[in-house]
């Protein structure tokens, strides 16, 4: 395994491993998964590391490797090595979100579902993982053009979406994320 | 004055399930240094027992299927991952696909789908930017080499037309903030000059399906207003410095 591999890895994990840990902790559920997903992820870069760009963008190709992660993220039933248990129980006993937090979630979850999984996907990489439009391009595999037109365009959409929304909508509409799968 | 702060922009904090600082524990850290050891261990136990292909062939089987994916591009979208930047230093990408876009099939127009690692693409890219302005301090040379040396991506004339006009724009963003950030007036007019001229540009009518001449007019009126936070929030998202210096 080549030394200059291994330590980018390791640098670029230990920077930014919390960021990943995040991007996967807001979309799914429970959150605890989140520890397998982020092992997962982990896997699958060590795998790829022919594959890894070079610093800075080995970060959003992380991201990307992590998305993947998670869209063919399916519940199992593997046991977790103790690192990812106890991981998975820090997650499992963070404080949940406060009410106007849940209140803001729901907002936010209705005028996202009238976006495209793409569009949505871009909105909340820049605006949860504070990916640049470039970032985001490598994240996505599409030009960082391409990401701008879409991002100021869901973002305008999304203001709209939510200047318009109906306060008397069906107030159980499922909260975050899950929600939108 | 005080940067403006967008409510979408608060509205997405506030409703985020889990934030970000509530990850940076030590006791998260060490986990994820003990995950990275496990997962290390695991792949070299995988090696060692040769229970799949090597790294190299992983790489090269990606590779052909890339090449497969790019013919398919006229039933997906306008861009997609396709072959490597190793292909395109050896010089085996045109720049042409041979492929159309179809009316109501990508964001800009008909013409044709363009590799991004194609050697002649950074002349295309070069020429795009000569006919718009970078700011003084500025040039593309580093974007253009980050996209033309990446992952190959399809994107069509349009895209890089657009591609220029954003890194002028970000070059103007970035000098405003600086002169703003510094009191310099004579710059920070200057940038002002350009940024209110670009929602304007013919470029827009091409690429424009909608949200971005607003995005860039919101822009100009922010620098007209001397109000730096619609200036700053777009440098922060769509502009990397890094790669315009």
């Amino acid at each position: 395994m080549s030394t200059t591999q291994d330590e980018q890895i390791e640098v670029l994990f230990h920077a930014h491993g919390s960021r990943l840990l995040g991007y996967l902790a807001r979309r799914v559920l429970p959150v605890e998964d989140a520890a397998d997903l982020l092992s997962e992820t982990m896997l699958t870069v060590w795998r790829r590391r022919a594959e890894l760009p070079a610093a800075p963008d080995d970060v959003p190709w992380a991201f990307g490797v992590a998305r993947n992660v998670l869209a063919n993220h399916r519940r199992s039933s593997t046991r977790r090595d103790a690192a990812t248990a106890q991981l998975a129980q820090v997650l499992a006993t963070l404080p949940p979100p406060s009410a106007d937090r849940v209140e803001a979630g729901v907002d936010l979850t209705r005028a996202l579902r009238d976006l495209s999984d793409l569009d949505r996907e871009i909105v909340l990489l820049s605006g949860w993982e504070g990916l640049t439009s470039t970032e985001i391009g490598l994240a996505l595999a599409l030009p960082a053009a391409t990401v701008r037109t879409k991002l100021a365009r869901a973002r305008q959409r999304l203001r709209r979406l939510i200047s318009d929304a109906d306060p008397d909508e069906d107030p159980r509409a499922p909260v975050f994320l899950r929600a939108l799968a | 004055m005080n940067a403006s702060v967008d409510p979408l922009d608060q509205l997405l904090d506030k409703a985020a399930p889990v934030r970000t600082p509530e990850l940076s524990s030590a006791q998260v850290q060490r986990s994820i240094a003990a995950m990275l050891a496990s997962a290390r261990q695991q792949v070299e136990l995988d090696a060692s027992g040769a229970a799949g292909p090597a790294p190299d062939v992983v790489s090269l089987d990606r590779r052909r299927l890339g090449r497969r994916t790019a013919r398919a591009v006229v039933v997906s979208a306008v861009v997609l991952a396709a072959g490597t930047g190793v292909a395109a230093a050896g010089g085996f990408l045109p720049l042409g696909t041979g492929v159309f876009g179809l009316p109501g099939m990508t964001e800009n127009d008909t013409s044709e789908l363009l590799n991004s690692t194609s050697p002649d693409t950074a002349e295309l890219l070069r020429g795009y930017v000569a006919q718009m302005t970078m700011a003084p301090g500025y040039t593309a040379e580093g974007a253009i080499e980050q996209f033309t040396t990446g992952e190959n991506t399809i994107v069509q004339d349009a895209g890089l037309q657009g591609m220029a006009l954003g890194w002028s724009s970000c070059s103007w963003e970035l000098s405003w903030l600086d002169a703003h950030a510094t009191g310099d007036q004579t710059a920070q007019d200057a940038a002002t000059a350009v940024l209110v001229r670009i929602p304007d540009s013919p470029v827009l009518l091409r690429i424009d399906g909608g949200g971005v001449t607003e995005a860039y007019q919101a822009i100009a009126d922010a620098a007209a207003a001397g109000d730096p936070g619609p200036i700053q929030r777009d440098a922060d998202v769509n502009c990397d410095a890094a790669y315009l210096r």
